[in-house]
């Protein structure tokens, strides 16, 4: 497998990615709305499973970022999807880029993307809950820092 | 000298459907071979497995030096490849699509600014460089398309029905372009239906029917091994009917007209006057059509259709 050609998909991907940037953006912003409309519900199912502190953003917030991530890399099927649709995979098969070099090259943007989901959702909320002290009110703030990071490398 | 293109004993069903029969074929370096065909010949999927998009049932393929069927990965290096249909990405420029498959190649740096600049100047689409490909003309997506599989200046280039869609001066710089790829001793494997096309290009002829290589050689050595030369006979009203023998010459009525198949054209036009006696004088024009590589396609391949059809064609001995 060469670097090289990993890297020239990885590029090229970028590239059809950064001419249509809708799709993800809109995977980075939907889960910062839905917390919005979520966190209530979360709260109350928490405090009635015994967290009588919990405003709902614990599981808000790495919830929505993980469901979101999902949809993420899902999108590296629709990549291969594309390339069917332009006429262009049979061309990329022939190129002299190897099977393992087309999908490492096609899935590394999208997980790039889903980690920098996971950094501005995360960053979002607790930028938040430091400026208006929403995610944690009687417990320390790092711990609650610490508590969603912790959720969301459960969940994946 | 060791062709750069070697394949024997190709085979390929689709089910009941069999696509290749055992084609054999050789390509050398600097030469362009001419593909033709009916549709279904299988002139798709012969250059389909050749790019290694699609697995033989039987057969075996050399590239180079390189047995494509036990390393395709090797061999593809070796190949440039233009499917028949358009495969460009549309919401990148003209640029970006051959930068992509230039850097693929392994080029990169000046040598890959240079071959994108030469092959873009020889498409023409060097104005259309930093234009996204969806806003081109069918016409400049071809050439794009082309151009993609043309831009690392490979030994070995699979062009499948390249001028499909292009419009004449496309298609003349697409000749052209083909024909420094062959002077730079690349082979050409030039899948075609315009048999003009093959004319221009000086290219040597491989005519598949029904998954089989019916003919292979120069134009001017099938023509001269195939095709007849035709004389037609227009007639002022009905044709006269015809009997006896024709030295071998083949009659075929269509309407008015009646074509004699025949290698002397001289001697069967004499004889044909001399038969009608005073009818000749019912003879509104006569022509003598050369043979060329239109007349030998139809020959090879329409023959065996006609045979199938019952028709007014006539073998007279």
């Amino acid at each position: 497998m060469s670097l090289r050609r990993t890297l020239a998909i990885v590029r090229h991907e970028f590239r059809l990615a950064g001419r249509d940037p809708l799709p993800i953006l809109i995977l980075v912003v939907f889960p910062l709305v839905m917390m919005a409309f979520l966190k209530p519900a979360f709260r109350d199912v928490l405090v009635a499973s015994g967290y009588p502190h919990a405003n709902g953003a614990e599981q808000a917030v790495p919830g929505d970022a993980v469901l979101n991530g999902f949809y993420i890399v899902g999108m590296t099927s629709f990549a291969f999807f594309s390339e069917y649709g332009w006429n262009t995979w049979e061309r990329l098969r022939a190129s002299h880029a190897s099977s393992a070099e087309i999908i490492v090259g096609k899935a590394v943007p999208r997980v790039i993307a889903s980690v920098a989901q996971f950094l501005v959702v995360f960053a979002i909320a607790i930028c938040w809950a430091f400026t208006f002290g929403a995610l944690c009110r009687r417990s320390s703030r790092w711990c609650s820092a610490l508590l969603c990071v912790s959720s969301c490398s459960e969940s994946s | 000298m060791t062709p750069v293109l070697e394949v024997r004993g190709l085979r390929k069903s689709y089910g009941t459907r069999t696509a290749l029969a055992g084609v054999d074929l050789d390509v050398a370096p600097g030469e362009i071979v001419g593909l033709l065909g009916p549709n279904g010949a299988g002139k798709t999927t012969l250059v389909s497995i050749l790019a290694g998009l699609r697995r033989p049932d039987a057969g075996s393929i050399r590239i180079g030096s390189i047995d494509a069927l036990a390393y395709p990965k090797q061999a593809r290096r070796l190949l440039g490849v233009a499917p028949q249909e358009t495969g460009v990405y549309p919401t990148l420029t003209c640029r970006e699509n051959m930068r992509f498959f230039a850097e693929l190649a392994g080029l990169r740096g000046r040598a890959l600014r240079e071959a994108v600049h030469s092959v873009a100047e020889a498409l023409q689409i060097t104005g259309l460089l930093d234009r996204r490909a969806q806003q081109l003309s069918g016409g400049e997506r071809r050439r794009l398309h082309s151009a993609l599989a043309l831009v690392n200046s490979p030994p070995l280039v699979l062009l499948d029905e390249p001028t499909t869609g292009a419009d004449v001066q496309a298609r003349v710089q697409l000749l052209q372009l083909v024909g420094e790829l062959a002077s730079d001793r690349s082979a050409v494997l030039y899948s075609t239906h315009y048999l003009t096309e093959i004319e221009q290009l000086a290219a040597s002829v491989v005519l598949l029917d029904q998954g089989r290589v019916i003919a292979r050689g120069s134009v001017e050595e099938l023509v001269a091994a195939h095709a007849p030369n035709i004389v037609e006979f227009t007639f002022e009203g009905p044709v006269p009917p015809f009997d006896g023998a024709w030295h071998g010459a083949r009659l075929e009525v269509e309407g008015a007209t009646v074509r004699v198949h025949t290698s002397q054209p001289g001697v069967s036009t004499a004889a044909m006057i001399e038969r009608l006696g005073p009818r000749a004088a019912e003879i509104r024009s006569i022509e003598v059509v050369r043979p060329s590589l239109e007349t030998l396609y139809l020959e090879l391949t329409g023959r065996r259709y006609r045979q199938e059809i019952p028709s007014e064609a006539t073998n007279v001995a």
